[in-house]
């Protein structure tokens, strides 16, 4: 079975009217070293959906390579945790 | 602070007030600096107080502009001001507050009755009761305001205009607010950065100075005065305003044997000689926070400026008013302005960076202040995606400097200028070289200028941190029962019980470090809920 991912809540925020404005690309911050990350349209939609459906695996999405690669490096970035 | 009248206004019954009477009820007391101007006609009433730095502007012209709805335009203007328009034939009332955040302006409404002023004790004096405000308190206690601007005070039932904002009251009496501040087409302005920081810094002083020239041209003959310290922001304001001015003028440095700060009394010293300043020291070790009465007194009864330099700085404004000065100039802002570059990413992602570096405070030690409770509200991720921020092009950390300080401008009558905020110089700014998100260092910028800046002031900043933790070592009968009586605590927010046994065991060390701010404005806002709550 794929590993569950699970977003970070001290990572991650999501501003409804914020996230339009900015036409949904984002920041996100790895609480370790106190990094920030500039998040394009792709990856928000991609965090936004595991954050919504906390424990997602990657076999939801079609393109898993390009995805593989990004939840991969959110993963490292402590952004998401994958069980 | 003594008490000094603040425009004041009261209506009791839906738009019943705003006609020909309109003038009698609202109260706006004089002023030198900046002037107060009232239009009055039979159609409606203009008035306020307003004083603009880069073009001239008649009081029939900021009447016209209103009675246009030309609201955009004032509100961008680089000005100070507080602007009241009462339409009498569409019963409209509007407050425009400049986007310099020279003036606040706090109201409650309550069925048929508002209650507008400059003062935030007066308002929430006509309030039969309070309800704390959650969000606020942490916006307080943490961020000391200096994130993102909002329209929210620590009582829920009282709504501040944020700079750059109208107010408007319509006939039915139910009100709204819209930010005017035009960061969209500031941001449009495209701009190369400088190949060389020494031209940058070159021009950056040309820059000033033209800028200063357009204060002093405003300022005419009233008198100013200066804030010194050793630091490159409000030195080189001192330089250029010599330049610019060719006027003597009084300086004003404060220094503390504490902490040196931003304040080596040598290198000011050393400073003041090279440039023919007339230096005026201020000894600060006596007004840390909470240390005097008067301090206490304030905050009791109007809470804001909520800082913990308020007590310094009103004694600094008083030297200005002892000396008949009606302007002091400083260097807030400084920090900000090497910065600008970045603001179109961080007004954009304002909410996130705020967020951000509230998480970043579970490494340092937020936890030696507040409960797991109290860190759940802190990192709400709710709260702050239903938050409702305001643009500006200065950043909020230096409007905070201005916004919240008013009471003390208005209570000794000398007004602070900020030519480091303003959004002209600020634009110039933003052409700063960088690499990514790096900027060179304050000293790396000036160190080619020792025609402006002193040997001494190459220097690594020195702390304040000690100069304001004296009311934990000196304050401990005052600190200790503020705790046991904490609301904070009460609400389950604040780990009132653990605090007082380390101060009573004199385990104080870890206090006086990261958490010392968020300690003091616990205390702060404890000692205003605990009398008006």
């Amino acid at each position: 079975m794929g590993k569950k991912y699970f977003i970070n809540p001290l990572a991650v925020i999501f501003h409804p009217v914020l996230d339009k404005e900015n036409n949904y690309e984002t920041i996100v911050f790895n609480p370790q070293t106190g990094d920030t990350f500039k998040i394009n349209r792709f990856g928000y939609s991609v965090l936004k959906t595991i954050e919504d459906n906390p424990g997602l695996s990657l076999d939801y999405w079609q393109d898993e390579t390009r995805l593989a690669k990004f939840v991969d490096q959110m993963a490292r970035e402590n952004v998401v945790s994958e069980r | 602070m003594k008490k000094t009248e603040h425009p004041f206004l009261v209506f009791s019954k839906k738009g019943s007030k705003i006609n020909k009477f309109f003038s009698r009820e609202i109260k706006l007391p004089e002023r030198k600096f900046p002037p107060r101007f009232i239009v009055s006609t039979k159609n409606f009433f203009c008035g306020g107080y307003f004083v603009c730095y880069n073009q001239q502007i008649t009081a029939k012209e900021i009447a016209k502009a209103c009675q246009g709805r030309n609201w955009g335009y004032l509100a961008n203007l680089i000005a100070d001001f507080l602007v009241i328009y009462a339409d009498y034939s569409s019963k409209e009332f509007f407050v425009l507050t400049g986007q310099l955040g020279g003036f606040p302006c706090y109201f409650f409404k309550a069925g048929d009755k508002l209650v507008l002023s400059t003062d935030f004790g007066l308002v929430k004096e006509n309030l039969s009761s309070v309800t704390l405000n959650k969000n606020s308190v942490f916006d307080y206690l943490y961020f000391n305001y200096v994130t993102t601007l909002t329209a929210e005070t620590i009582i829920s039932e009282i709504t501040q205009v944020p700079p750059g904002t109208l107010l408007r009251i319509d006939s039915n009496f139910s009100f709204s607010l819209t930010p005017l501040v035009d960061l969209k087409n500031f941001l449009d302005v495209s701009l190369e950065p400088y190949n060389s920081v020494a031209e940058f810094a070159d021009d950056t002083v040309v820059a000033l100075g033209k800028l200063v020239s357009s204060y002093l041209e405003t300022l005419g003959q009233v008198k100013f005065g200066a804030d010194l310290s050793s630091g490159f922001d409000s030195s080189l304001v001192c330089y250029v305003l010599k330049k610019e001015s060719k006027k003597k003028f009084p300086c004003y440095s404060l220094i503390s044997r504490y902490s040196l700060g931003d304040t080596n009394p040598e290198a000011v010293q050393e400073f003041a000689r090279k440039h023919k300043l007339k230096l005026n020291f201020l000894k600060a070790e006596p007004f840390y926070p909470f240390a005097k009465a008067h301090d206490l007194a304030w905050t009791k009864k109007h809470f804001y400026p909520g800082d913990h330099g308020q007590e310094l700085r009103f004694q600094l404004f008083s030297l200005g008013a002892r000396d008949e000065v009606k302007a002091i100039f400083h260097g807030y802002g400084g920090d900000e302005l090497y910065s600008a570059f970045l603001i179109g990413e961080n007004r954009r992602f304002s909410i996130q960076r705020e967020y951000f570096y509230a998480v970043a405070g579970l490494k340092w030690g937020i936890d030696k202040i507040f409960t797991e409770e109290g860190i759940g509200v802190l990192l709400d991720r709710d709260r702050f995606a239903q938050k409702r921020f305001y643009p500006s092009i200065i950043a909020p950390s230096a409007i905070a400097e201005r916004f919240y300080y008013f009471p003390i401008y208005w209570e000794t009558g000398v007004w602070g200028i900020s030519p480091m905020s303003d959004p002209r110089l600020i634009l110039f700014a933003r052409q700063i070289p960088h690499q990514d998100r790096k900027v060179p260092s304050k000293q790396e910028i000036w160190q080619h200028r020792k025609d402006i800046f002193v040997p001494s002031q190459f220097v690594k900043k020195g702390d304040y941190q000690k100069q304001i933790g004296q009311f934990l070592i000196k304050k401990k009968d005052w600190v200790i029962p503020v705790l046991e009586n904490s609301i904070l605590a009460k609400r389950g927010w604040i780990n009132a019980s653990e605090i007082i046994n380390d101060i009573h065991q004199g385990k104080i060390e870890e206090y006086l470090k990261e958490p010392l701010i968020v300690l003091h404005n616990v205390l702060r806002l404890e000692y205003f809920l605990q009398h008006n709550i």
